[in-house]
This record gives structure tokens, sequence and C-alpha cells, in this order.
């Protein structure tokens, strides 16, 4: 088995956010099987500086799958074919050659590109801004068994607070929405004693923020799940849910969005 | 008030109108469905059934409870699939695709329920018209076809003997059944009811209640073609 590949990209470019974009294509030749995919883009980059043209603008920080800047879209794929992988964990070995590659952003209304693969996530800060966090003022770092927490209850806390928040539910889901990461973020807190005093009243404002946004609504396709890096699961959709109609249906908090809310 | 309004209004809420809604309308189908496979009954079960039926309070209820849950129904997602549409944005993407490993069929009919729905609004109406509209004109004879007074039984069978209402009802049929295959384990997710023993339960379960309802009202107009 050689091991160099050859590749066919064809890749959204963008010069702008108002721009207009289209489709262009890159014949990448002698790519090494044992480069990551965003190596392989760093290469193809090189080659269109050399050229003076402009590179091909993509997310990345950490490269090891833990900070969620990295994501586009790989034939039809968020973060490409493998599950449970961010792009940047992706590989070229994945790929035969003389495969053909189509590279688009994340698609939706609430993420508009910023240039190329590149989309503004703002939009995910907002609805994190609205309520994920802990409204209050919790001094030093607290002795880590000062609130005992059970193993089950962490162990499912530990779960929903995986997600890095990359956009790949977004973009993956057909109604562009944002209920698995929203829903992630609000069960983390849900699970844990700490996040019990405004648990009610963060669901309401975080998902009313979601919408205001201009994110789609759950049709259970349960793309999202199948796309997250983090294999963050569907039940925190329902459990969301739930939350979110206690909140606005039973609770006397989560009416409004300002009823309150420390912070 | 407000509140309530804004509850009912949002995204989730919605979904929770489109789920009671949706399952009051499968709880209508069940009646329905298990009223109507008295027509192979070699007796005048059939019509006497229909006649108790039409001479009782249930079928006030029905009426009632269709014309404000349909509606809702339709409203509700039709909405909501407005929203979900402008949320893509004008770019869509060149290359549809998955990463799903659940079976084919789920994934389809999860991404169909609009579509699908769509054609049974055409499908209901063209159903109500002929027998609900037209219930007067069986009662007293004048339906024609050599259809006697009150004879629903006849009436039904020449309908649906003629092969393009017959291939009508079939395909409107299965669509409820591929509607439902998704739409039962969905609205219990739209209530936020998860729990790990009972959720299997509930899409199995749902799938099954699906292919019954689908499969069952199917066997009418293949049976009358096939007589
Ligand atoms: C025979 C009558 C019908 C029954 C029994 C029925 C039942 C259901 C049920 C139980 C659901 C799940 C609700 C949920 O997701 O919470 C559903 C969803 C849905 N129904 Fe119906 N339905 C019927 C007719 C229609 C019609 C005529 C339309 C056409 C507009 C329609 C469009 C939809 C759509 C689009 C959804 C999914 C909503 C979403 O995923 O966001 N349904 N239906
Ligand atoms: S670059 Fe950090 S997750 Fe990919």
């Amino acid at each position: 088995m050689s091991d160099t590949i050859n590749v066919t990209l064809e890749v959204w470019r963008q010069p702008g956010a108002k721009a207009q974009g289209r489709f262009e294509r890159y014949e990448m030749n002698g790519v090494s099987t044992h480069a990551s995919f965003l190596e392989m883009l760093d290469g193809l980059n090189e080659k269109l500086i050399n050229e003076g043209k402009e590179p091909i603008a993509f997310e990345h920080d950490c490269r090891e799958g833990i900070c969620g800047s990295c994501g586009f879209v790989i034939n039809g794929q968020a973060h490409g074919p493998d599950r449970g992988t961010t792009v940047c964990q992706l590989h070229m070995r994945r790929f035969k050659s003389g495969t053909h590659l189509v590279l688009e952003p994340w698609r939706a209304k609430a993420f508009p590109v910023v240039r190329d693969l590149m989309v503004d996530r703002t939009s995910f800060d907002k609805i994190q801004a609205a309520g994920g966090y802990n409204g209050v003022n919790v001094g030093n770092a607290p002795d880590a068994n000062a609130i005992l927490v059970g193993k089950e209850a962490a162990g499912e806390a530990f779960d929903a607070a995986a997600c890095i928040g990359c956009g790949a539910c977004v973009a993956a889901c057909k109604n562009a929405s944002a209920m698995l990461f929203t829903s992630a973020k609000v069960g983390h807190f849900a699970m844990l004693p700490q996040g019990q005093p405004e648990r009610y009243r963060r669901v309401a404002r975080m998902f009313d923020e979601m919408e205001a946004q201009g994110f789609g609504a759950c049709s259970w396709t349960q793309e999202c799940e199948a796309a997250c890096p983090k294999g963050i699961s569907v039940k925190w959709i329902s459990r969301g849910k739930r939350d979110y109609l206690k909140a606005k249906l039973v609770k006397d908090s989560g009416q409004s969005s300002d009823d309150g809310f420390a912070g | 008030m407000s509140w309530l309004v804004k509850t009912f209004t949002s995204h989730t809420g919605r979904k929770l109108l489109a789920g009671i809604t949706g399952l009051g309308l499968v709880l209508f189908l069940v009646m329905h469905l298990i009223g109507n496979l008295q027509l192979f009954s070699s007796s005048s079960a059939f019509n006497e059934y229909a006649h108790s039926l039409h001479s009782g309070f249930l079928i006030v209820l029905a009426d009632v409870g269709l014309l404000i849950a349909f509606p809702l129904h339709i409203g509700m997602v039709v909405w909501l699939a407005i929203d979900n549409k402008k949320a893509r944005g004008a770019q869509g993407y060149k290359v549809a695709n998955t990463k799903q490993k659940r079976n084919l069929a789920a994934v389809l009919a999860s991404k169909s329920t609009l579509y699908g729905g769509l054609v049974l609004l055409f499908f209901v109406a063209i159903h109500v018209w002929h027998f609900r509209l037209q219930h007067e004109s069986i009662a007293n004879g004048t339906f024609g076809g050599g259809v006697g007074p009150g004879d629903l039984k006849s009436a039904v069978i020449a309908t649906l003997s003629k092969p393009h209402w017959g291939a009508l009802y079939a395909i409107g049929s299965l669509l409820t059944g591929w509607h439902l295959f998704h739409g039962i384990q969905a609205a219990f997710r739209s209530f936020g009811a998860y729990h790990p023993r009972y959720t299997p339960i509930i899409v199995k379960g749902g799938g099954a209640l699906a292919t019954i309802i689908g499969l069952g009202f199917t066997s009418m107009p293949i049976w009358v073609l096939l007589r």
C-alpha cells in the first residue's frame, strides 16, 4: 500500500460575509495518508500562497479534538465521514486515492459565513450568555468534595459537559436547530446540585434565546447525535424540553427573560 | 395570559400542541379502524355500526374533536416548517448525506413527515367529501350506483371498486402509516418524555401501531379491488 493518495477537492470559496460565494476545484496529488485533514489543507494553502492566491480560511485551534474551533462539511457529513471525530482528528488514510471531496461551511442562518469555510458562531455565545452559567459568586475554587455529587449524576453531567460547541449538530440538522447544543448546556447544569437554584429560569432563557437567534425547531431526525464529535445523546433534548415546559407551565419562574436571573 | 400565548407559540410549545393533537388523531384513527374492519363481516354489521354511530353522541364528539385537532395540528407543523426552512438560510448544501446508523426507514420517515402530511391533507379532504359530506345522499338513497337507502357498505364498496379511488385510498392509508411511523414516537419526544426503559418501548410500540394502522386501512381498498 502506498503512503500517498490523490484527492480532488471542491471547496466553497467566499471572500467575505456579504460576498458571493462559489465552489472551486483543487487537485491534491501525493498527499500523505498520515496527514490529518487539516494538514492536507495546510499543504494546499501553502501551494495557494506560493501561487500568489488567497489561502482557504478555516477555523482550528487545538487540533486534538477538544476545543470545538474546527468544523466544516465534507461530502454532506459534518466533520467528515468518521463518527465521534472532529475534522482536525480526521486523517487522510480514511480516503481512497481518486476521491472527490466537496467542502462546505456549516449552513445556518444563525451561522453566517465569515469567509470560505469559516462561520460566525456568536449565536452560540448568545445562547450561553442567556443562562449557561451559575449566577452566584462562588469565591475561590472550593474543595472538590465540598458538595457531594453521586457517581451517576456526575457521569451524566460530564456526558453533557463534553459538548465543545462546534456547531456540527446545527450543520447536520435539516432544520438547522441548535437543540442538541442548547440542551447539553442546560442538561449539564440540571444534573448538578449547583445548577438547581436557577434550573428553570436557565432553560427558559436559553431556549428562548436559541429561537431568537434564528435556529430551527427539533423534528427528531436524530442527525445531530450522529454528527456530534462527542456523541452527545438526543436524550438531552427530551430532558431539556421537559424542563422548558415545566419552567413555562408549572414553575413560578422562567416566564420572562427579566425575572431577576442573578449575575 | 401573554405567558400562555408565548409558551404555546414557542417552538417547543408548538411541538407540544402538534404532539397532543397528533396523538388525539391517532386515537381517532384506532377507533375508526376498529369500526371500519366490520366491513369484512358478511352480515350487515358495518351498516348497523355506521347507523348507531351516526345516531349517537360519539360522532358529534369526533366531529368537534377533529375540527379542532386537525387544523391545529396542521397549523402548528406548517408554522414550524416555515421557521425550520428559514433557519437553514439562503444557501443550502450541495451534497446531502448522513452519519446515522439507525435503520433507513426510520431516518427517511423522520425527514418526510411534512411532505407525507401534505399529501395526507389532500387525501383526507377527498375522504371527508366521499363519506361524510355525502352521508345524507347515502342515507336517502340518492347516492347512485345502485346503492340502496342507508346501505353504507355498498356505497363504500361502490366507491372503492373504482380503481382510481381504490388506489388513492390504498396510498393514503399507507402514507398515514408512514407518517405515524415517525409521528407516534416523535409526539412523546415533544412532551419531553425520555426514560431509558420506556423510550425503547414507545419507539417499537409506536412503529408497530403505525404499521397496524397503515396496513389495516390499506386492507380495505385492496380487499374491495380484489373481490
Ligand atoms: C391522519 C391524520 C394525522 C395524524 C394521525 C397525525 C399524527 C401526527 C403525530 C402523532 C405527529 C407527531 C407530533 C410531534 O412531532 O410532536 C405528527 C407530526 C407531524 N405531522 Fe401529522 N398527523 C396527521 C395529519 C397530518 C397532516 C394532514 C399534515 C400536513 C400538513 C401533517 C404534518 C405533520 C408534520 C409536518 C409533523 C412533524 C412536525 C415536526 O417534525 O416538526 N400531519 N403527526
Ligand atoms: S481544532 Fe480544536 S477541536 Fe478541532
